[in-house]
């Protein structure tokens, strides 16, 4: 019997084609439940989502449509019982969602690390914070119950552009179980609508009105979800999709804000609050 | 809908109109050929399924640009595939083994097919090992031609190439197989 390396081409195919049936393919739930709720959330060119809330905040896709670069959307899923199927996937995306603002700021100047703790996270370029000012339309935002920061992302996918600071896990700031670090805090223009969140979240997460500096904002807790981006021609941002622990979204004028963490809700409120 | 089950192309059309039914029935029809495709990738059934998951929603937002008449299988395959290339790419992982055959069929105690019963059990994990240590490309092309028996025109799709193209990079993916495997001979 000669080594499989030199089999001849027909029994070699044969041994290919055999050993793929004894393969241990992945047998997954039933998704067509879960897309189709994706889906069915997706933008739709035609329709205009209902304004979430108060006056402050403009609808995503009306007339804003034209200059907001890129329009949240949809939270699609993932469960508890999902994410006991794919606990691998923790560490494997970015996610977020919008509201929107514009604010002021005195900004420190730090210099990104070159360990990259974000690299993996999808948060776009790893940059150094005036750079990152520079490229942004907007004035970046920083809390000052944070201090200094580690890293700071940019990401052009928004006609403004789209910030991310990141913060090392540390005493008082634990590690993230989705992101590995202490917190992220995203910054960019676009728009949330509620009323999708809402459908799209599953049963093992939850999420509630809350309100920052008096401003609306939503505390998004429980199992981790999955956030899906989608740009103004209703195709997800391909890097915007990724599992997401307990989030904090909220809006400062056009800007929308999201914190991730680890943190409890009202230590997180006390960071954005602190935004500014 | 009548008796007869819809065609993918007569699913697609109804998706293309916003029936979000008729691409359930989609999903349901092709999730799993398309976690095995994402498995063959990754090597792991948690990012799979969300390479699956991923997929299937994109090619939704996609179904604009979709050539009517055109085969949905293997237009699926190559969006599901290039998400979990990417997914792939984003964990910076090792694949190592996460080939694994089914437990009961590498020891003997389920009923193995006829091919695979004709090799050994150490010879069944070395060709394992080497499928998992090539390009995720090259896994691709041969679980298409030998697992998932694509015809040529499908694995053309699917693989974003031209049908001529198919048996070179299909050939190149075997050579890199057999350069993988242990030199040593058996009895």
């Amino acid at each position: 019997m000669t080594s499989l390396r030199h089999l001849p081409e027909a029994e070699f195919e044969l041994a290919l084609a055999g050993i793929g049936r004894s393969i241990e393919f992945p047998e997954l739930p039933d998704l067509s439940g879960l897309v189709g709720r994706a889906v069915a959330h997706a933008p739709d060119r035609a329709r205009v989502p209902r304004r979430w809330l108060g006056p402050v905040i403009r609808p995503v896709w009306q007339p804003a449509w034209q200059r907001v670069a890129v329009a949240l959307v949809a939270m699609v899923v993932v469960l508890s019982g999902a994410l006991a199927i794919s606990p691998g996937a923790r560490h494997a995306v970015a996610g977020w969602l919008g509201l929107r603002g514009v604010k002021i700021v005195q900004v420190p100047s730090p210099t990104p690390l070159p360990t990259g703790l974000g690299t993996n996270l999808m948060l776009g370029s790893p940059v150094p914070f005036a750079q990152a000012q520079a490229d942004v339309g907007f004035q970046i935002l920083v809390p000052a119950a944070l201090g200094p920061l580690d890293e700071v992302y940019f990401s052009g996918r928004f006609v403004d552009g789209k910030v991310t600071l990141l913060y090392r896990a540390r005493a008082g700031l634990p590690e993230a179980e989705t992101t590995g670090v202490g917190l992220l805090l995203t910054e960019f223009r676009a728009g949330i609508d509620q009323e999708h969140l809402e459908k799209m979240l599953g049963p093992g997460t939850t999420i509630e009105s809350v309100t920052v500096n008096g401003e609306q904002g939503f505390w998004i807790a429980g199992a981790p979800h999955i956030e899906l981006l989608f740009d103004m021609n209703g195709e997800i941002v391909p890097d915007s999709l990724r599992l997401a622990g307990n989030v904090l979204l909220w809006e400062r004028g056009d800007l929308t804000l999201r914190i991730e963490s680890a943190l409890s809700k009202e230590q997180a409120i006390a960071i954005a609050e602190s935004v500014g | 809908m009548g008796g007869r089950p819809l065609e993918d192309s007569e699913l697609v059309e109804l998706a293309r109109q916003g029936d979000v039914s008729a691409y359930e029935e989609l999903v349901r029809r092709y999730q799993d050929l398309a976690a095995r495709t994402a498995y063959v990738i990754t090597g792991g059934a948690a990012d799979a399924q969300d390479a699956v998951q991923e997929g299937f929603v994109k090619a939704y937002l996609s179904l604009g640009r979709f050539r009517a008449g055109a085969p949905f299988r293997p237009w699926l395959l190559r969006i599901v595939a290039n998400e979990a290339i990417n997914r792939r790419r984003a964990a910076r992982r090792h694949m190592n083994l996460a080939l694994r055959a089914a437990e009961g069929r590498l020891t003997g105690d389920a009923v193995p097919s006829p091919e695979g019963a004709a090799l050994a059990q150490e010879e069944q994990a070395e060709l394992l090992s080497a499928m998992a240590g090539l390009r995720p490309e090259d896994r691709l092309v041969i679980a298409y031609r030998y697992w998932f028996d694509l015809s040529e025109a499908e694995m053309a799709d699917a693989l974003g190439c031209a049908q001529g193209t198919v048996k070179s990079r299909l050939s190149r993916a075997i050579g890199r197989l057999r350069a993988a495997l242990p030199e040593r001979g058996l009895n």
